[in-house]
């Protein structure tokens, strides 16, 4: 479904990713952990296309050249990235967002747009899914919700829009533990045979709720090993251990 | 324009109205208009202001129809006045406000009774607002009676070029609200395409313990100037709610003069201008604190896209004498291109020592982050462009509690979005 190959990312002449590989298959969850500024969230913004870096390589999704794509073609085609630190829309009302957004998506795919009942009652049910107060639909997206809301409010988008390729970064981030365990319940009910995640994480906590197929270590620009769910729990003990020095091998 | 050349507009004049002309004609005669040397007028175009109001005088021989008003002002529950050119059309007025008891009437010249006595006592000081009172004809009013709670009125003052040929005229519209009423007034200043200009003045007067909500749209045809003043007298614990919107014509300059001389008046005055082309607007608030307890909130928004530019002045002056006064005041500017410009100036003069005020001022482009955040949820960019504008208006639409308004409006924006994106 979504396969990255020898992936270099660099912004203003610093090298971030240098020649990342990647494949995700269909229905798979995809656990991606690293130190700091190994360039995890680098990784899933190129994915999603924001703009501002140098990228090589190649990544198909679905049949696409995703990096040829616009950021919202890659939505239509199937791509959603949780935010990090998702962005205030001042004046624009979550809800009137929310079917804009799923309409664009569905007429780019050369569907009719979604009719408002079944719209409202989706979202209604999702909302009370991830435990949100009726208000934040007609509130302005993000405009003053506090960390943990805005979380919710991605998953929200995510359980709404339905992408078959659904990127979390650090999705966990900011969460105290009820709010950790409804995300994670949202990221659950959407697992799908069709549909593949890339949980970018931090801790061990949220991959303990949502089971990861694989776990990787992204570091040095690249991944450096991949393991099944229990790596996490081994790097939760043990750390990252000593980077290692590639000029040093061989020499 | 000469106005000792305007010839009164019926044979007999309330005794009231030919002072007030003989003062304005007097007054013109020993003054200039002004230039951007004066401070106050230092943002505007005025040259274009007096080049547009040297046209011929507007005629009455205007054909404008109800479906055209209802394009161009909005349509919705209301008491509803047109004046097309400065006269009332009595055709086109209706009262689908339901609110029989709103004392809307059109003075014509012979009518002897002035209800707001400010109109009388102007303070001849400004060669656009003076200019108004020579030349006006109908005026519109609107009376809302002590006590009473009521619905919305509509005033429309059309300008309507005849052919080819640039015109000017001088709407006017008075309002008073007595003690204790509740009214809401919306005025609409729109015109039919074509070269004109309008020089528009405003007098209200709210009473104690009256509220008032005011809505002013200027939407003039493209390439038109739009003059206007806005004078609020506020009695003791009389509140104003009023919202600004200048989202047309090519060359404007809107002033508000509010003076809250009650104890306990408040004003909050919310405001949007809308500028693209080659569009120059100019707004001067002034908010004169003379009572004690008074409060004002001032909240522009400028959107100024293309080669257009934007000026807003928020003048806060609290009295000596005065306790208790509490004045903020808050302007944000929008560019959609590099050549579109906006200028904001704080100008506050506090000369009492119990006073809480606070300003600020930001201008700033659409925010890329929010650009792509809405992108990368499937919007492609020009509606992501789109949704922010619109949510950068919204928070001034949202003052305004008329619906029928709002949404006009929303359409109204909508419509100069390829004005205000070309270019940038």
């Amino acid at each position: 479904m979504l396969e990255i190959r020898d992936l270099s990312v660099s912004i203003d002449g610093h090298a971030i990713l240098t020649g990342l590989d990647l494949a995700i298959g269909p229905g798979e969850v995809h656990a991606i952990m690293g130190p700091n500024g190994a360039g995890k969230s680098t990784l899933s913004a190129v994915l999603a296309g924001r703009e501002g870096y140098d990228v090589e390589g190649t990544v198909r999704f679905a049949g696409h050249d995703l990096l040829a794509l616009e950021p919202e073609a890659r939505a239509a085609a199937g791509v959603f990235l949780a935010f990090q630190y998702p962005t205030e829309i001042p004046g624009v009302g979550n809800a009137y967002f929310l079917r804009t957004s799923l309409n664009a998506i569905r007429e780019a795919n050369g569907e009719p747009p979604v009719d408002a009942r079944s719209f409202l009652g989706s979202l209604r049910s999702h909302m009370e899914e991830l435990e949100m107060d009726p208000s934040f639909s007609s509130r302005a997206v993000n405009a003053g919700f506090s960390g943990g809301e805005k979380k919710r409010n991605e998953i929200l988008q995510m359980a709404m829009l339905e992408p078959t390729l659904a990127i979390l970064d650090e999705t966990d981030s900011g969460l105290d533990i009820d709010a950790l365990r409804i995300v994670a319940a949202g990221i659950e009910r959407l697992r799908s045979p069709e549909r593949a995640f890339l949980v970018i994480t931090h801790y061990p906590r949220l991959l303990e709720l949502v089971r990861p197929d694989v776990v990787h270590v992204l570091r040095g620009g690249r991944i450096e090993r991949s393991g099944g769910a229990e790596l996490a729990q081994q790097l939760e003990e043990h750390g990252y251990g000593p980077r290692p020095e590639p000029e040093a091998v061989g020499s | 324009m000469n106005p000792t050349a305007v010839a009164p507009s019926a044979p007999v004049e309330a005794s009231w109205r030919r002072e007030v002309r003989a003062d304005a004609v007097g007054w013109l005669a020993d003054h200039q208009p002004p230039t951007t040397r004066e401070e106050l007028w230092r943002y505007s175009d005025v040259d274009a202001l007096l080049e547009a109001m040297a046209a011929n005088p507007a005629d009455d021989k205007a054909d404008v129809d109800a479906p055209t008003v209802a394009r161009l002002a909005g349509d919705g529950p209301a008491d509803r006045l047109v004046l097309v050119n400065g006269r009332l059309i009595a055709d086109l007025a209706s009262r689908a406000g339901g609110t029989e008891a709103v004392g809307v009437l059109s003075l014509r010249p012979s009518d002897d009774r002035c209800p707001t006595d400010s109109y009388r006592d102007l303070r001849h000081d400004d060669w656009f607002l003076a200019t108004n009172r020579a030349a006006s004809h109908d005026l519109a009013v609107i009376e809302a009676p002590a006590g009473s709670a009521l619905g919305a009125a509509h005033v429309v003052h059309v300008t309507a070029p005849s052919g080819h040929r640039p015109v000017t005229h001088h709407p006017t519209t008075l309002i008073r609200v007595e003690a204790g009423a509740t009214v809401t007034v919306v005025e609409s200043h729109v015109g039919l395409d074509g070269a004109a200009a309008a020089n528009a003045s405003t007098t209200i007067e709210v009473d104690a313990g009256a509220t008032l909500a005011y809505h002013r749209v200027e939407q003039g045809a493209a390439g038109s100037a739009h003059v206007g003043h806005v004078s609020v007298a506020l009695g003791p614990d009389a509140c104003l709610h009023a919202t600004s919107f200048t989202l047309g014509a090519a060359t404007t300059r809107v002033t508000w003069d509010v003076i809250c001389a009650g104890d306990g008046s408040s004003v909050e005055l919310d405001g949007l201008v809308v500028a693209g082309s080659d569009d120059h607007h100019d707004h001067l608030v002034t908010v004169d604190h003379r009572g004690s307890d008074t409060t004002s909130e001032q909240r522009f928004r400028e959107i100024v896209g293309a080669r257009a530019r934007a000026a807003f002045t928020g003048r806060v002056l609290v009295r000596p004498g005065t306790t208790g006064t509490s004045a903020h005041q808050r302007n944000a500017s929008l560019l959609l291109s590099p050549t579109a410009e906006a200028d904001a100036r704080p100008w506050l003069e506090i000369e009492a020592d119990d006073v809480r005020c606070s300003h600020g001022a930001t201008v700033g482009q659409l925010d890329d982050e929010a650009v792509f955040y809405l992108r990368s949820r499937g919007i492609p960019e020009p509606h992501a462009r789109q949704l922010l504008i619109e949510g950068f208006a919204g928070e001034v639409l949202e003052a305004v509690d008329v619906t029928w308004l709002r949404q006009h409006l929303r359409e109204g924006l909508e419509q100069r979005r390829p004005a205000i994106e070309a270019a940038r």
